[in-house]
């Protein structure tokens, strides 16, 4: 195609790149997001925090039994119950329960009430928290990136899944043709225009190009039998089902014997896994309550470990012997496993998992810097035919507008989501499907407005809007909770990630700010420049944006 | 577990420091155009800068463990390389002073090693 | 720039179903026969070799592009492709 290596992966890198950049960029905001999911569902829920804010005075056993009693007054005839002990990302109890699907019941109708077969708990008091709003919080986040939305999910994957791919293949080829990639390193030449936009996206790419790469190929993996199916089909043939039990572990929860039986006390049950993993338990789950053939099985918290596996013990529901324990995978599928941990990053402390949310603001910039900087560098070719009045190509037009709908839309979109949380009323027929379409009203209006008039005042007005909606979250609190920056910075341990979020959407909303000012400033500038160059009688120099 | 962090991330800011002063362009801006670093400066800076690269992912895997450990690490590189990235941009002279961190914070981490 | 004729079109279409077509073609024949290749448990040979399957898709996706011509290309991936499914074949692991 072109003479020399580095030509042609210059010209794939471009476009793998250009074809998918602004869907990468919502998977990214999104993905990033989603590694504070439990922290963003829980701000999307004021009516725990006055809950949260309360110090424990349960420990984990008592915590446990104070869910299976409320259980047994809820749900005495479920199939299985689920209950979440408190930890540092979750003050909280949460206790669930599967009922038997009823006759007829669609698969929709039956997740709508699996939302309601829920109670969330306070272990300060041991009684049930006031009921929170009905919100998906920040598993909304979670799933967008991966199941896009208003689709079937798997559509949503495969077109996740091929902007991977494109994805990787950039990654590639940006590092072969990066040709001074040790030399330019720490090199950022800000106001120079394209060659500064280009040090902004080598910045972001390369310094945490172990993350790109990873976070990119993990990602395919987390689906990869989905994508690949072939080599299941020559080992397995149509078993299909059988490769993922082999897999993934088989989920068989038996079935109930039909004999009514007491349940154990699961208080020795923590004692005996905590003693045995020198942690305690994170998780339970009571697989048919009251039955004969009841079975308890306790989770292990991912710690230490990259894998995402959660190993278990099971014991026996009504004697409390031990019945099994989760064997020890082989290398393989421990490795599969490691590398799927590695993109959702359980085992990561708030340091750690900090760290993760920056690498994914950088990649994120990573893909607005690459888009922006093939805009600029496409107008370069323009600059005479604009500079007797002439317009940009089709090519370009459309890049600035998608790049406004992106890089300052989403924003916009993740904004009025948490906008929508606080203002809609609690009582709001299916709230959270309604809080989602929020995020998709204002990102197509935001798209919509950037076709019309992909300018650079689009760009400053979008920006700026998006700083006042981020920025103005905090203040939003005031008004509509009683957990805002006041209270939760001074609140305790409980209410931390309330504080945090709101600081966070602060700074990135200030982040916005300060580029729409930067923008008005250049132009100011550029407006200035010419006006001096004008009047010197000397022909207007084409400064590059 | 945040000390062992801390000296981690000094040792990867002063090797990285330690290597962007040697680099050309770098160099260029800090002592004037057209001048290059001696050889031998750039070999001694160069060493010190894999040295400290090698002790600050020896702490982050004291810190961490074998798996999370290395995790970790690429994380402290990835915000140590933005900061000196950013300095040699915006305050050169203050990298080649901040790079001398490296010597307490090797002393540092080497102590919590032992300790550890 | 290069001018943008019909056969420089022509060349990009080709390589492009080349690599992203071709490409995967070759990524599930390479998977599938080192899976059968592997000597392990069904399920620890299948999740290495689908691991191992997206790491020669991209290889071949970037040499498609790489190579010097167009027709290069396609004749490359089309005769692995071939070469690996009779292997497949013979084996007789394909279902």
């Amino acid at each position: 195609m072109k003479d020399g290596l580095r030509q042609s992966m210059a010209w794939v890198h471009t476009w793998a790149g250009l074809l998918v950049c602004w869907l990468l960029l919502l998977v990214f905001m999104a993905g990033t997001a989603a590694y504070y999911r439990h922290e963003i569902t829980f701000w999307m829920k004021p009516e725990l925090h006055a809950a949260a804010a309360a110090p424990s005075t349960l420990s984990p056993a008592q915590s446990a039994q104070l869910a299976v009693r409320v259980l047994q007054e809820r749900a005495p005839g479920a199939t299985r119950w689920t209950i979440d002990l408190p930890d540092e990302r979750n003050p909280l109890i949460q206790a669930a329960w599967q009922n038997p699907p009823k006759e007829g019941m669609s698969r929709a109708e039956r997740r709508n009430a699996l939302r309601d077969q829920n109670v969330t708990l306070d272990p300060s008091t041991g009684l049930a928290t006031a009921k929170p709003r009905d919100t998906r919080g920040g598993e909304f986040l979670y799933r967008l990136h991966f199941d896009l939305h208003y689709m079937p999910a798997i559509w949503g994957r495969w077109i996740v899944g091929i902007g991977a791919m494109f994805m990787l293949v950039a990654i590639i080829s940006g590092v072969i043709t990066h040709k001074r990639i040790f030399k330019d390193f720490f090199t950022f030449r800000p106001k120079k225009g394209q060659r500064s936009w280009l040090d902004a996206h080598n910045a972001t790419a390369v310094l945490a190009l172990p993350f790109h790469l990873m976070i990119t190929y993990t990602g395919i993996v987390t689906l990869m039998f989905i994508y690949m199916p072939a080599p299941t089909k020559a080992l397995y043939g149509d078993e299909q089902n059988t490769m993922f039990s082999d897999v993934f572990g088989n989920f068989e929860r038996g079935k109930p014997a039909d004999i009514a039986a007491p349940l154990a006390d699961i208080g020795p049950m923590l004692q005996q896994a905590g003693r045995a993993w020198g942690v305690t338990p994170s998780r339970l789950a009571i697989s048919h309550p009251n039955d004969a053939a009841a079975r308890v099985e306790l989770y292990r918290p991912s710690g230490q470990q990259l894998s995402n596996l959660e190993p278990s013990m099971t014991f026996d529901g009504v004697s409390g012997a031990l019945l099994s324990e989760t064997p020890p995978v082989s290398t393989a599928l421990a490795t599969r496993a490691a590398i799927y941990g590695m993109h959702v990053a359980h085992f990561a402390d708030p340091l750690l998992r900090a760290l993760f949310f920056v690498c994914g603001l950088a990649g994120s910039a990573m893909v607005a810097t690459g888009a922006l900087l093939w805009g600029v560098r496409e107008r370069q070719s323009y600059a005479r035919i604009v500079a007797s009045g002439g317009r940009v190509g089709f090519g370009v037009r459309l890049v600035d507008a998608l790049n406004i709908g992106a890089i300052a839309g989403l924003p916009i979109a993740f904004a009025a989501y948490f906008w929508a949380n606080r203002l809609l009323p609690v009582e709001t027929a299916q709230r959270a499907s309604a809080e989602a379409s929020w995020f998709f009203i204002a990102w197509g209006a935001a798209a919509l407005l950037a076709q019309i008039r992909p300018t650079r005042a689009m760009w400053r007005f979008q920006l700026t809007v998006g700083a006042v909606l981020l920025a103005g979250i905090p203040v939003l609190n005031v008004f509509t909770t009683s957990s805002h920056l006041g209270v939760s910075l001074f609140g305790g341990p409980g209410l931390r990630p309330v504080a945090a979020f709101d600081i966070v959407v602060l700074v990135l909303g200030a982040l916005l700010g300060w580029a729409a000012w930067w923008l008005g400033h250049k132009a100011k500038k550029k407006a200035a420049k010419k006006q001096t160059a004008a009047d010197a009688g000397s022909t207007s120099t084409m400064e590059p944006v | 577990m945040s000390m062992l962090f801390l000296s981690s991330v000094s040792l990867a800011f002063s090797a990285f420091a330690a290597k962007g002063i040697v680099m050309d362009r770098h160099y260029a801006d800090l002592h004037g155009r057209g001048k290059e670093p001696a050889p031998a400066l750039r070999m001694r800076m160069r060493t010190l800068a894999w040295l400290g690269l090698a002790l600050s992912f020896a702490a982050c895997i004291a810190a961490r463990g074998w798996h999370v450990g290395p995790v970790l690490w690429c994380g402290v590189l990835s915000v140590a390389a933005w900061t000196v990235a950013a300095m040699l941009q915006y305050a050169p002279r203050k990298v080649a002073q901040g790079a001398w961190i490296g010597i307490p914070s090797a002393a540092l981490t080497a102590a919590l090693l032992l300790l550890h | 720039m290069t001018t943008i004729t019909w056969r420089y079109r022509g060349g990009v279409t080709a390589r492009a179903v080349a690599a992203i077509g071709g490409g995967y073609l070759l990524a599930a024949l390479g998977g599938a026969l080192i899976a059968l290749a592997l000597p392990l448990a069904r399920a620890d040979a299948v999740t290495i070799a689908t691991l191992l399957s997206f790491v020669i898709y991209p290889c071949v996706i970037l040499w498609v592009f790489a190579t010097r011509s167009a027709l290069r290309a396609c004749v490359g991936v089309a005769a692995t492709c071939a070469v690996l499914g009779a292997i497949l074949w013979c084996v007789g692991g394909m279902a």
